[in-house]
């Protein structure tokens, strides 16, 4: 019998018998047999320390952060520039645009400052000390001014000529270096300013803002690379004749990045909640069918998804899940992004993460490749330049919606051709990406998004560890720790499983630990999909451990952990829930002819939703219907089950 | 429609800025060359920054169609940008007006960029500023996890005993746990990071070298044997130049934006028209 567990390769128990690769990412290029683990296992050296390369901790960050480079957040208000942002996500107080100090409890570990692309164009670098400036006398007076430290007086003077006609024409040159020089350029070099390998990562990257017929089908760029290689290129965008609507042509142009510079780039698509039914195609696209190239393509490029923010949760619908009590979360399904089209049921299929991928089960079937196999983050894409998704200290979505009184009553959007309208209390305080990286650097933690280890928040920094193998048994759960055997014996969350042992389901070493400073958990959920032998989609939800001595009732079902919250105080306590769960599960259907995924979902127990904590602060009156508590949770990317041919 | 709903159309004002700032930014450009009334000129510097940029975005020249292509958007842009302008729909619209505030701001703030700071500049900045550089004191421990769930009403006596197998020279194994066996020069930050506030205090208070009494966190209780301490110091500047130049940037930064609003304001007369008492907004007290 055939016993084979495929491995990403940058995991410790297989670092001992191959070299290392950190720098050959995205591929599982590594195959574990049970021996070679065998042996691993039994090796383990006195030292905890010792040979431990696996992840040892999540770092956590978000990659979807905009600043006042962004077109529509300097409409906003927004004067954040991304070294202000930078500042603020490495745990520094910053004053926010609406003139209140603002602070996280915690620095986090990364950020991505993406500004749309789309018109981040900006001023000239007329500044940059360019031969041909400093040769001219005019020129070469404000470099000298600027360079002793009058650079203000240098802006007056060159803006009084400008105003005047009387810049000097000879300094008006350069022709074809200017789009997006100064804000793209700037871009990076604050990036480059703030990312300190070890302590904190500054990704350089940009989001395209794609909208068709007001669908949201939004991409963030993130590059692994650093500003020699980033700066050979201008971002995509979305105006033709330059840029394009269709993520096609993002991938094309992400190929000519990569082919040139020998550079690594990724895309993590966001709000298919907004897109009415396009982020996840199962026919067509553009006008064409999404067929084996489009698979293979959006697979390539696309490794993650966010699957939770601002504006919407977007794991699971309850029109879709209709048994999973807990699908109905910070949920917008009112319409598209700009509430030009309201939302129909049959459209929903498109815009939710879950049902994705389990189409992409049934497209893999189809087409020989899953256009849909992506992990999950959370991330905030606040149009701030604060990256502040806790509940207690959530600096809003855009500058009107930073703290203030008024906000808990403000309307977010009003369409009133479509009748659609969204408050700003709908606004959901979320999410971070958490990543199970080696190293705080920029190649670890992408290496580790595009391997799909990573899982989402929506903005509790919660510690969720989920693998997959044949033969985990319930020790494993018992020893100090668990990662050891999980790494040995399995693949953490992004990997694959394939080639069942007879007569043998798959085991799955499952742990959660709450925020430290966070809210017990209430349970652990493993969410299964699959495709059946008729060929349709299914999905079931699993309770597999959970807090206290609660029985579940004769569908399986966990009841309510109940809740601490006292909404008026917008206080809570961790009398109930528990600060770990840790078990080994088994599917207990599983036929190994069938394509399954598996992810998990950890629930906290109640806490008071950002509301709650406006309401007590401000004495705002909450309006009718606004949610005051909410159960903050983690999505891990899936584990997938692929039958040997 | 008021101006808040305005603001957050989305589309609206993608749209609107977007065909504003091409157009401001064609306005200044200094590659094409005045255009009479009724004639749109696009001058051989023109074309070679399109195809620039379209090289810049694909890493390759553009096709002779495609560069066509660019040059009628072009025009097309041009068209509209007079248009909107002789109608004067660049007037009075907020986003207009921000963006351009933020162009300016973004020139300002550019050149600072350029500007070198010497050694010295340096090395006052960091004798000004010891506390934003001064590394934090570092800890180096094990730990041996106990569920408090796990051992009874009272789990202390058991745990207790423990520790004295500990100090005993003993191996002991705690409960099932995420939290890591210890951390090697762990700043306070991170310590309090992984088991909660106040961990890392009740850390600094303990004899190195020994096995502790039970401490509570943020998840149950622990031994703890503390292996190593470094003190904080402040590093020399050669060790820490980068960060040292980017602080003092910063600082630059907002005192030449400072500046700049200064400058702006000054010799212009501002008049703020109060409204008469009784017609006054409300002001919050």
């Amino acid at each position: 019998m055939k016993r084979t567990t495929t491995i990403i390769i940058a995991v410790a128990a297989v670092a001992l018998s191959l070299p290392a690769l950190s720098q050959d990412t995205a591929s599982d290029a590594g195959t574990l047999s049970k021996s070679k683990a065998d042996q691993v296992q039994g090796k383990r050296p006195y030292s905890p320390y010792a040979d431990r390369n696996f992840p040892s901790r999540p770092f956590f960050g978000d990659t979807h952060l905009h600043t006042g480079f962004s077109m529509d957040a300097g409409a906003f208000g927004c004067t954040l520039t991304p070294r202000d942002a930078l500042r603020f996500a490495r745990g520094e107080q910053v004053m926010a645009s609406s003139n209140q100090p603002a602070k996280l409890s915690r620095p986090l570990d990364f950020l991505v400052v993406a500004d749309h692309s789309d018109n981040m164009g900006f001023f000239t670098d007329l500044f940059a000390g360019k031969p041909e400036i400093l040769a001219h006398p005019i020129g070469r007076k404000w470099y000298d001014m600027i360079k002793s430290g009058k650079g203000a007086d240098a802006a007056l003077e060159i803006i009084g000529q400008f105003s005047q006609g009387t810049f000097p024409k000879e300094l008006m040159y350069l022709p074809g270096t200017r789009a997006y020089k100064g804000a793209w350029q700037e871009t990076i070099q604050a990036a480059e300013a703030y990312n300190e390998p070890g302590r904190f990562t500054a990704f350089i990257g940009y989001e395209w803002t794609s909208l068709d017929k007001g669908n949201n089908l939004h991409r963030n760029v993130i590059f692994r690379d650093n500003a020699d290689k980033a700066s050979q290129i201008v971002p995509f965008t979305c105006y033709p004749p330059m840029g394009s609507v269709n993520p096609l042509d993002l991938y094309k142009w992400m190929e000519a990045y990569e082919t040139k510079t020998g550079g690594s780039v990724l895309a993590i698509a966001h709000n298919g909640n907004l897109s009415n039914g396009m982020m996840f195609p199962v026919v067509e696209t553009f006008g064409k069918a999404v067929d084996g190239d489009y698979a293979k393509q959006r697979a390539r490029w696309e490794s993650l998804y966010e699957v939770t923010q601002t504006k919407g949760d977007g794991e699971a619908h309850p029109f879709l899940s209709p048994n999973d009590e807990f699908a109905d979360f910070e949920t917008w399904d009112k319409g598209n992004l700009d509430g030009s089209e309201a939302k129909t049921k049959d459209m929903l299929a498109g815009d939710y993460a879950r049902s994705a991928l389990k189409n992409g089960l049934k497209l893999e079937a189809k087409l020989g490749a899953n256009p849909y196999k992506f992990g999950m983050v959370g991330s905030s894409d606040a149009h701030t330049g604060l990256a502040a998704m806790e509940e207690e200290n959530f600096f809003g979505k855009t500058t009107p919606q930073e703290p203030s009184p008024e906000r808990m009553h403000a309307m977010f959007m009003n369409n009133p051709k479509t009748g659609i309208k969204i408050m700003d209390w709908e606004v959901a305080a979320a999410g971070y990406a958490a990543v199970w990286a080696q190293e705080n650097t920029r190649e670890s933690i992408w290496d580790a998004m595009a391997r799909r280890e990573t899982y989402a928040t929506t903005g509790s920094r919660l510690i969720v560890r989920f693998f997959g193998g044949w033969d985990f048994d319930e020790a494993d759960a018992q020893t100090r720790n668990p990662a050891f055997a999980g790494y040995a014996k399995g693949v953490p969350m992004g990997g694959d499983l394939s080639g069942a042992p007879a007569q043998t389901s798959p085991s799955f070493l499952i742990a959660a630990m709450k925020d430290p400073i966070g809210a017990n958990l209430d349970r652990i959920q493993v969410v299964k999909g699959w495709l059946d032998a008729n060929g349709e989609t299914q999905e079931k939800v699993y309770d597999v451990v959970w807090s206290g001595d609660r029985k579940p009732d004769a569908n399986g079902k966990v009841p309510s952990v109940g809740s601490t919250v006292d909404v008026e105080n917008a206080t809570w306590t961790n009398t109930i829930g528990a600060p770990e769960l840790i078990t080994v599960w088994k599917d207990p259907a599983f036929d190994a002819k069938l394509r399954a995924f598996y992810y998990v979902r950890v629930l906290e127990i109640p806490t008071p939703r950002w509301t709650a904590y406006d309401a007590k602060r401000f004495g705002s009156k909450p309006l009718e219907g606004t949610r005051m508590t909410l159960q903050e949770r983690a999505y891990t990317s899936p584990i997938w089950y692929t039958p040997e041919k | 429609m008021s101006l808040s709903r305005f603001l957050k159309e989305p589309l609206l004002h993608f749209v609107l800025i977007g065909a504003a700032l091409f157009a401001i930014h064609a306005g200044i450009n200094p590659s094409s060359r005045k255009d009479s009334e009724g004639t749109i000129v696009v001058s051989a510097g023109r074309i070679e920054q399109l195809a620039a940029i379209f090289a810049k975005t694909w890493q390759r020249a553009p096709t002779a169609e495609e560069l066509k292509g660019l040059i009628d958007d072009f025009v097309l842009e041009e068209a509209y940008y007079r248009k909107a302008v002789e109608m004067g729909i660049d007037q009075d619209d907020t986003m207009i007006r921000r963006r351009l505030r933020q162009k300016l701001e973004f020139l300002t703030d550019d050149t600072v960029a350029l500007a070198t700071p010497s050694d010295a500049d340096l090395a006052r900045y960091l004798s000004e500023h010891p506390g934003d550089f001064r590394t934090d004191p570092t800890y180096t421990f094990r730990q041996v996890f106990f569920n408090p769930g796990k051992h009874g009403a009272d789990p202390l006596p058991e745990i207790r005993k423990r520790a004295d197998e500990l100090r005993a020279g003993g191996e002991v194994t705690g409960d099932a746990t995420l939290l890591p066996e210890g951390l090697e020069k762990a700043t306070s930050q991170t310590i309090d990071g992984t088991f909660g506030t106040g961990f890392a205090q009740k850390l600094a208070e303990l004899q190195p070298g020994i096995w502790s009494d039970p401490i509570p966190s943020a998840f149950g209780l622990h031994l703890v044997r503390v292996e190593e301490t470094t003190p904080g110091e402040l590093p020399s500047l050669e060790k820490i130049r980068p960060i040292v130049e980017r602080e003092w940037a910063n600082l630059r930064r907002t005192e030449a934006r400072a500046t700049f609003n200064a400058a702006l304001l000054k010799g212009i007369e501002v008049e703020v028209e109060w409204p008469e008492s009784g017609k006054a907004p409300e002001v919050d007290k």
